[in-house]
């Protein structure tokens, strides 16, 4: 039950963070929405972060006002964010492939390595994404796109720079969190 | 609480026709013509969803200046990406995704208006109840994964603020790491709390069960 209830309060944490006030920029709002994703993919690893961001995705476009600024529905697949949105599951299970290699084998430097996690999931997964959701949904020519996607850049490292920061601070306080094993319970209850 | 507040404050009853249909009427109304309309790219398709969202809407009898009211910022949003199709592309470019945009809002709403929020994730648990012929008990671990989230979505937003409220008294919140550091070691614990107390009543580990 502990995965069950990891995926979903991981979920909660990207609603929270999605529904916090955040920045407009031109096309896609900037919230501490892609913070939690990638603190999520950093500190409770692939599987169970893919499932928590395909969770909060299956909630909001039943119909639930978890996406930013309270936005519901499948209508946000009509907005120029959709291709980020979209990204969110593959980046979770990418980035939690890496960090929990990184946690698992105890290697130093994990901030920087978290770090760098972080960043390959974003230039591989979510840019290419984003921009690719903004061609289809908005017109833009690749080039144009690819220059509103940069203006993104600058708050993704120092957003994913943060969330390694977090995700070192938690998994030292929750040393288990990404154990190579699960430790067989005791068999009380 | 203004989460939990936004969470179920979107429903507005009227007993029209549009709120007694049936929730796999609603979300075929609103899913087949969105998706239709946003892989088919028509101008005229676009503008026939803006017209299904509106029409449903006034038929739901829910006062037109809270159902087809559009937040300005999401009007900048919407007039500013079809700007590029209008000028660069052609008339219709720019028509399409301004009304799709638009459209795809108003038939969303159909469903979050004329719905409690309760129907909404029953019937969010309900599709997946198929999976338990090859899941063991998928569909109930689903909808408890489900409850909780929602649950915890206030929790969360309230220790956000209560971490931010210390941070500021002690005059420490232009550190974004520092503020979200608690907050993310509330949320495991949080979870680790639900997952026992969960367990403890045998719900939803089927593995766990077997064993005892």
């Amino acid at each position: 039950m502990m995965d069950v209830a990891l995926v979903a309060v991981f979920a909660a944490l990207i609603a929270a963070f999605s529904l916090v006030p955040g920045i407009n920029l031109v096309v896609v709002p900037i919230t501490l929405q892609t913070l939690a994703v990638g603190l999520t993919a950093m500190v409770i690893g692939p599987w169970r972060a893919f499932a928590a961001t395909s969770l909060y995705l299956l909630v909001g476009f039943a119909g639930l006002p978890v996406f930013a600024n309270g936005a519901a529905g499948i209508g946000v697949l009509a907005r120029g964010s959709a291709g980020y949105l979209l990204s969110f599951p593959l980046y979770a299970l990418l980035v939690g492939l890496l960090a929990q290699a990184v946690v698992r084998r105890g290697w130093r430097q994990r901030w920087l390595r978290l770090f760098l996690a972080g960043l390959v999931g974003s230039f591989t997964l979510v840019h290419p994404m984003g921009i690719a959701g903004m061609m289809v949904n908005v017109n833009l020519p690749l080039a144009k796109a690819f220059t509103l996607d940069m203006t993104f850049w600058v708050g993704d490292l120092i957003k994913t720079a943060i969330a390694a920061g977090v995700a070192v601070a938690v998994h030292k306080a929750f040393p288990a969190l990404l154990a190579t094993r699960r430790v067989p319970g005791p068999v009380t209850a | 609480m203004r989460a939990g507040a936004q969470l179920f404050g979107q429903h507005l009853p009227t007993g029209s026709w549009v709120h007694r249909l049936g929730i796999g009427t609603k979300y075929a109304l609103v899913l087949l013509p969105s998706l239709a309309s946003l892989v088919v790219r028509q101008w005229w398709l676009a503008l026939a969803l803006v017209a299904l969202g509106a029409g449903l809407l006034l038929a739901s009898r829910i006062p037109a200046r809270w159902s087809l009211r559009l937040p300005w910022y999401f009007v900048v949003m919407a007039v500013l990406v079809s700007l590029y199709g209008f000028i660069a592309v052609s008339w219709q470019a720019g028509t399409t995704t301004l009304a799709n945009i638009i459209g795809a809002l108003l038939v969303s709403r159909v469903l979050t208006m004329t719905t409690p929020a309760a129907d909404l994730v029953d019937a969010l648990v309900g599709v997946a109840r198929p999976l338990d012929r090859f899941v063991p008990q998928a569909s109930e671990r689903f909808g408890l994964a489900v409850a909780l989230m929602l649950r915890s979505i206030p929790h969360l937003v309230d220790s956000f603020g209560q971490v931010r409220q210390a941070a500021r008294a002690r005059g420490l919140q232009r550190r974004v790491a520092g503020l979200l550091t608690p907050v993310v070691i509330m949320a495991v614990a949080h979870a680790q709390r639900s997952g026992e107390a969960l367990t403890a009543r045998g719900l939803g580990d089927p593995d766990d069960r077997i064993e005892r």
